[in-house]
């Protein structure tokens, strides 16, 4: 039987580094997958994957064991993309308007699209940048929700809010999201 | 119920945290209702277009990664990995430095010249070792003190 995450930590503590491995490979996917939801980018997310790691290596004596260590490891990750997000948005150059100015058609054509079709580049491209007009805040909550699936509870713990502030956020970042491309009709979409 | 609070609701719902007996109500208000239907299925249309999860890393992309990551902690130096029990006093460094630089300046700091009294100095009239022994004293004696010493010795 495999051990368990507090089990690990315990070895690392105790001077088995090697153990982190293990750790590393089991919350690898969850991790990067939430680094390329934000991100949009995989060999961004790779490197941002690799930091969030070390980060949580370097801190692991700090680690009480309040929250599951994916929980923990979330809220690095958290911190970290949303520090990426916000140089990001800093260094950005295109707006919303000149974003739906030049691509409104295709962002139509995306939102009329079979929800399992296979997605080009140019696509996922569109997307990315779709979210980047994003404020970082709403754009890491609504990929915590709608991307990893994390339950209210979890996203609280990751964003180290209560309850009702998730819930608030949640709403706060859906009708942005929503008043922003209200103007597309897609099917379904009003 | 008005439709703010039916709006909470509906994303409750999408969201998987309604509970069972509210899940069942929302639904069936969502069979009945097309305005509240559409706004649900906007959502879903939205999320489902926009955030649509990246493909699971391949088992080897993981193995490679976790030697990447243990490549560089490897790398790290030791004190850094491990958790010694006094890491969290590492703030005591700088402060440690700082103590000792302003002790070292206090040391070398130069000291106020010690001056004899004016009628001291007339009293001694010139004896250069009555002078330096009452200087080199840890206190200043009292003059009539001084004086009664001098007369003493001659």
């Amino acid at each position: 039987m495999s051990a368990t995450d507090d089990e690990l930590i315990s070895q690392v503590l105790s001077g088995d580094s090697e153990a982190y491995a293990d750790l590393v490979r089991r919350h690898h996917p969850a991790i990067f997958g939430l680094c390329a939801g934000l991100l949009r980018d995989r060999s961004q997310a790779e490197d941002a994957a690799q930091e969030i790691f070390l980060k949580a290596y370097r801190s692991l004596s700090k680690f009480r064991g309040a929250s599951s260590f994916a929980t923990w490891l979330y809220r690095i990750a958290s911190n970290h993309c949303l520090d990426m997000l916000r140089r990001r948005e800093r260094a950005a150059t295109e707006s919303w308007d000149a974003l739906l100015e030049a691509e409104g058609e295709r962002i139509e054509r995306l939102l009329s699209a079979p929800v399992n079709e296979e997605r080009s580049l140019e696509d996922a491209d569109l997307v990315r940048r779709v979210l980047d007009c994003l404020p970082p805040e709403y754009r890491l909550i609504l990929t915590l929700r709608e991307l990893q699936g994390l339950t209210y509870q979890e996203i609280a713990a990751a964003m180290g809010c209560s309850l009702d502030s998730v819930k608030a956020r949640l709403r706060r970042a859906r009708e942005d999201f929503e008043g922003r491309l209200r103007h597309f009709s897609g099917a379904g979409i009003v | 119920m008005n439709h703010e609070q039916l709006k909470d609701k509906l994303h409750a719902l999408h969201d998987g945290e309604a509970g069972p007996g509210e899940r069942a109500e929302l639904l069936a208000h969502l069979a009945s209702c097309s305005s509240c239907r559409s706004e649900h299925e906007r959502w879903e249309r939205l999320a489902g277009a926009f955030f649509r999860a990246a493909p699971r890393p391949a088992e080897g992309e993981t193995e490679l990664f976790a030697a990447r990551v243990m490549a560089r902690i490897r790398a790290e130096p030791r004190e850094e990995a491990t958790p010694w029990a006094w890491a969290g006093l590492r703030w005591m460094a700088p402060a440690l430095g700082f103590a000792l630089a302003a002790a070292f300046l206090l040391a070398m700091w130069p000291a106020p010249e010690r001056l004899a009294p004016d009628d001291v100095l007339l009293l001694t009239g010139g004896e250069a070792s009555a002078l330096e022994a009452w200087v080199s004293q840890p206190a200043f004696p009292a003059a009539d003190d001084m004086l009664a010493e001098i007369t003493g010795e001659l």
